[in-house]
């Protein structure tokens, strides 16, 4: 990908995809998840997580999977209000610049 | 390095920040590496080392980028972090990322996160004329060195700034009496016509062509000033600057 992304858009994106799961996520499912759609290394997300988490926006709880502990990430309802902020600001953004770099004419429209 | 060796190294760099914070992190890599099972190799390839590892959980410990991280026209980077598509600095280009204490900067920038437009500044440059003055000024401050450097070489460089100089007052000089004395036998001509019309004729003609050579050294003048001398003064600067700089080209 040739766009930069930006830290917010980042935050948006790791809200985004640890809000598709009621029961939250871990940290390995995360970074595929987010590696969907954005190129990030592997090691991006845990600086991120945590300031999530220092934020209020994500909670963690642990869970025993096959003999240990997984630890899951939550979204919070603080992180739900800002990641519905962060959608409703990239609706914006997007569709601006979608109008530009597609270069409808009024009559196309 | 297999895993539990980037792990114990990871441990030991990390021996110094609270424990709560290290048995977090390690915890995290751990588990990361665990559940990514088969692809461990190629995550801890992507790693890179436990040092960077170290680095990147350090300096979010410390609220910021602080440590290897610098403000450049471009914001605030960290060449720990460049990695692609992915500007971690650009959280931190605010103004309270850098002042404010650590909780406070936080909310600071998390307000402001989606409105950050990753504002970019031209590069500056550095003004041509600027640095022709300016290697003016080191010539001749360093001039007791240079000129001890080579006796022959500083005699045929004074012999041909004396010239120059020479040329350039000269130059002046006779324009403005050309012209003056023209203008002035031009005068006395016209006044002398009244009394000895064929003498005062003589003398408002030679004025006249006196004025005419005035005029041509003026245009010299200006050639000369206007051009030869810049040109003078850019081809040495070049010239010296570039025996500086070696064979490095100049933009």
């Amino acid at each position: 990908m040739i766009f930069n992304t930006g830290a917010a858009l980042l935050d948006a994106i790791v809200l985004a995809v640890v809000s598709r799961t009621v029961k939250g996520t871990y940290g390995y499912k995360i970074t595929q998840d987010v590696r969907g759609a954005i190129e990030i290394s592997e090691s991006t997300l845990y600086p991120v997580l945590r300031r999530l988490l220092k934020e209020d926006c994500l909670e963690v709880y642990d869970l025993a999977i096959d003999g240990r502990n997984r630890r899951y990430y939550r979204i919070t309802e603080k992180g739900r209000t800002q990641l519905n902020l962060y959608r409703s600001e990239w609706a914006i953004y997007s569709g601006k610049i979608s109008h530009i770099l597609e270069d409808l004419t009024d009559e196309q429209k | 390095m297999n895993r539990n060796e980037f792990m114990e190294r990871l441990e030991y760099l990390l021996s110094d920040i609270p424990q709560e914070e290290k048995a977090d992190a390690i915890a995290y890599y751990r588990d990361y590496l665990e559940e990514a099972g088969e692809n461990a190799e190629k995550a801890m390839e992507d790693f890179g080392s436990p040092e960077r590892i170290a680095s990147i959980i350090r300096s979010e410990l410390s609220g910021n980028l602080k440590e290897g991280g610098e403000f450049t026209e471009r914001g605030y980077e960290d060449e720990r972090f460049r990695e692609p598509n992915y500007q971690v600095a650009k959280r931190l280009d605010l103004p309270e990322g850098r002042e404010g204490g650590g909780e406070e900067k936080r909310e600071g920038t998390w307000q402001q996160a989606p409105h950050d437009g990753g504002e970019t500044k031209r590069p500056v440059r550095t003004s041509r004329p600027l640095k022709i003055i300016l290697w003016i000024v080191l010539i001749f401050v360093s001039a007791p060195i240079w000129l001890g450097a080579g006796g022959l070489l500083t005699g045929i460089l004074a012999g041909g700034f004396g010239l120059l100089f020479g040329l350039i007052v000269l130059l002046g000089v006779l324009t403005v009496a050309l012209l003056l004395a023209g203008a002035g036998l031009c005068v006395v001509g016209i006044l002398a016509m009244v009394r000895w019309f064929a003498s005062g004729l003589l003398v408002f003609g030679a004025g006249v062509v006196v004025v005419g050579l005035g005029i041509l050294s003026l245009l010299l003048s200006i050639l000369f000033y206007g051009k030869l001398i810049p040109w003078l003064v850019r081809s040495i600067v070049n010239g010296i600057s570039g025996l500086i700089h070696g064979r490095r080209k100049r933009k």
